[in-house]
């Protein structure tokens, strides 16, 4: 299932998508998430459709590497649809001994469904067509005001991103350590839960002590290369908006006022 | 001119309990004396626990000896203003390639050093495009480094101390990790890096192939430079300590297989100077004999 997440996995093609400045795409994926909640409309949904394959045809990435990061949640997906779909609503259409199917519940399971489907792959396009170093690039640029309050927004934003590049990282190894202790006759397979649970203690341990090597390890490398914390540092890349963004500026407040207003309709 | 000067470094390294309280110390470098020039290619071999790279930490300031003074060109390590200098003038490249590239793209990660030093931003381009260039990964420039091979890794680990513009690099075993073909890519650019742009390099090995090419080789023991059994310092060039194979034999050094070959062929009889480095100086020498035969 790790291997699923596709947070982080940016697909390198040059796109308009991709070259837009990080804090347009973050607050755009912002946008378009509450703008699955303002509204529950079939029309709604339809725009809410059509802006996000306008988006992943520009943005040039397959769609499968989209749809990768769906697997992950497909559990969380059918425990909400089975949830709404048989415990709300009153106007039943089947039922099955104690189960039954309700025309409020299968609305709003579909909803549901859709909601979290769309939430995924509207953020799986903005890690697909952003860089880590530009996403948090992006975010320590958008959460500066936080300064004021003595929020370290620097040290957050180097963190995310060190986590971003030692997950694949840590993924292979925690790979490689199931698959030595499974040469060594580890079962993980059989048995009840709390039995499964236990004989992750052996993955768990080996790849807490590596982490932690690799850390410290990072750390002098960081520090030989002259890292001192945010103060002073300097950037290859500084964050600078374009006409593309002031562009997709207008574009996201009207799709935004579009959304709101299919509550209405 | 030296660039680097250790006098009398003494290090230790303690264990303490919750306390506080010292309960095991070992000595790590013991009144280590060693002159580094500018411009030369340097290798320090030693087994584990030699000390070698307790060494390189202390030349990048990243621990302070606890004797003694480390300086880098004129700069004493103890000197908390000038730790940015030092670090920018003597970069070092470590062994894991995985745990010391900070930045999610390469060239981002070539630039992470130049931006830690507040270059401007038109210049860190320039650097990185220099770099790339210059250590020929331009192929993986905008690659995740995960995708990378080892020896790509530690190219690019590479040109993230080159983009600071370093006098010296210091790479701890940074081969150790590698296949034999990555092993060469990396070495070739080190070389190339000494020849053509005058950077001191000083190279930390287990393996004896790579001190071969090597201007001055430095073997160390116990914290210091080691002495053979007339008390002369195993410190000199490749063909000086290689025509000693019984010394660096005591101190479970493995000769380069070439020189291992002449020294036994030399035993069985045969007429071969001490110090033979490289297969052609073999081949040669054997045809010669061959010739007079």
């Amino acid at each position: 299932m790790l291997r699923d997440i596709t947070l982080g996995q940016y697909y390198p093609v040059d796109s308009c998508i991709h070259r837009l400045d990080p804090r347009t795409k973050l607050f755009g994926t912002f946008i378009f998430l509450v703008s699955l909640f303002v509204t529950s409309s079939v029309p709604g949904y339809l725009l809410a459709s059509l802006a996000l394959i306008c988006c992943i045809r520009l943005s040039r990435v397959p769609i499968s590497f989209m749809t990768r990061g769906l697997k992950a949640v497909f559990i969380l997906l059918l425990i909400s649809v089975s949830f709404n779909m048989f415990f709300t609503g009153e106007t039943v259409i089947f039922r099955l001994g104690f189960l039954r199917i309700t025309k409020e519940g299968l609305e709003l399971a579909g909803f549901m469904a859709l909601r979290l489907v769309y939430l995924v792959i509207g953020s799986s396009v903005m890690t697909l067509t952003t860089t880590p170093t530009q996403l948090t690039d992006g975010l320590e640029k958008s959460l500066g005001f936080l300064n004021r309050f003595k929020v370290p927004v620097h040290d957050i934003a180097m963190m995310m991103s060190i986590a971003l590049r030692f997950i694949p990282i840590l993924t292979d190894e925690t790979d490689k350590i199931i698959r030595a202790q499974k040469a060594r006759g580890a079962d993980f397979e059989s048995g009840n839960l709390i039995r499964r649970a236990k004989a992750m203690v052996p993955i768990l341990v080996p790849l807490f002590i590596a982490a932690f090597r690799r850390a410290s390890d990072l750390a002098l490398a960081m520090e030989a290369r002259c890292y001192h914390g945010g103060a002073g540092r300097t950037k290859m890349k500084p964050l600078k908006y374009a006409r593309r963004d002031r562009i997709a500026y207008v574009i996201m407040t009207v799709y935004f006022i579009l959304m709101f207003a299919t509550r209405f309709i | 001119m030296n660039i680097i000067e250790a006098a009398r470094v003494i290090y230790k390294y303690t264990v303490h309990d919750e306390a506080d309280n010292i309960i095991e110390t070992q000595t790590a470098l013991s009144e280590l004396n060693v002159g580094i020039e500018k411009g030369s290619f340097v290798c320090v071999l030693g087994h584990n626990g030699s000390g070698k790279s307790t060494f390189a930490k202390l030349i990048n300031a990243l621990n302070l000896p606890d004797e003694g003074t480390v300086v880098v060109s004129g700069m004493n390590t103890r000197d908390s203003e000038h730790i940015l200098d030092i670090r920018k003038q003597a970069g070092m490249v470590f062994q894991n390639p995985d745990n010391q590239i900070v930045a999610n793209v390469v060239e981002e990660d070539v630039a992470f050093g130049p931006e830690n030093l507040g270059v401007p931003t038109d210049e860190i381009l320039q650097r990185v495009d220099n770099v790339i260039d210059r250590l020929e990964i331009g192929a993986v420039r905008t690659k995740s480094p995960n995708r990378l091979s080892g020896g790509q890794k530690q190219r690019v680990a590479i040109a993230g101390i080159m983009a600071m513009k370093p006098e010296c690099i210091i790479l701890d075993e940074p081969t150790a990790m590698l296949d034999p073909s990555g092993r060469s890519y990396v070495l070739e650019a080190v070389h190339d890096l000494n020849k053509k742009e005058g950077i001191t390099i000083v190279l930390i090995t287990h393996y004896m192939e790579e001190a071969v090419d090597a201007d001055r080789l430095i073997v160390m023991e116990h914290g210091e430079i080691a002495r053979d059994s007339e008390g002369r310092a195993l410190d000199g060039t490749p063909k000086e300590l290689f025509s000693r194979p019984e010394e660096l034999k005591k101190h479970s050094l493995a000769l380069p297989v070439v020189t291992e070959l002449a020294y036994r062929l030399k035993q069985h009889g045969l007429d071969i100077p001490d110090g033979i480095l490289s297969t052609q100086e073999l081949i040669d020498r054997l045809k010669e004999l061959k010739a007079d035969a």
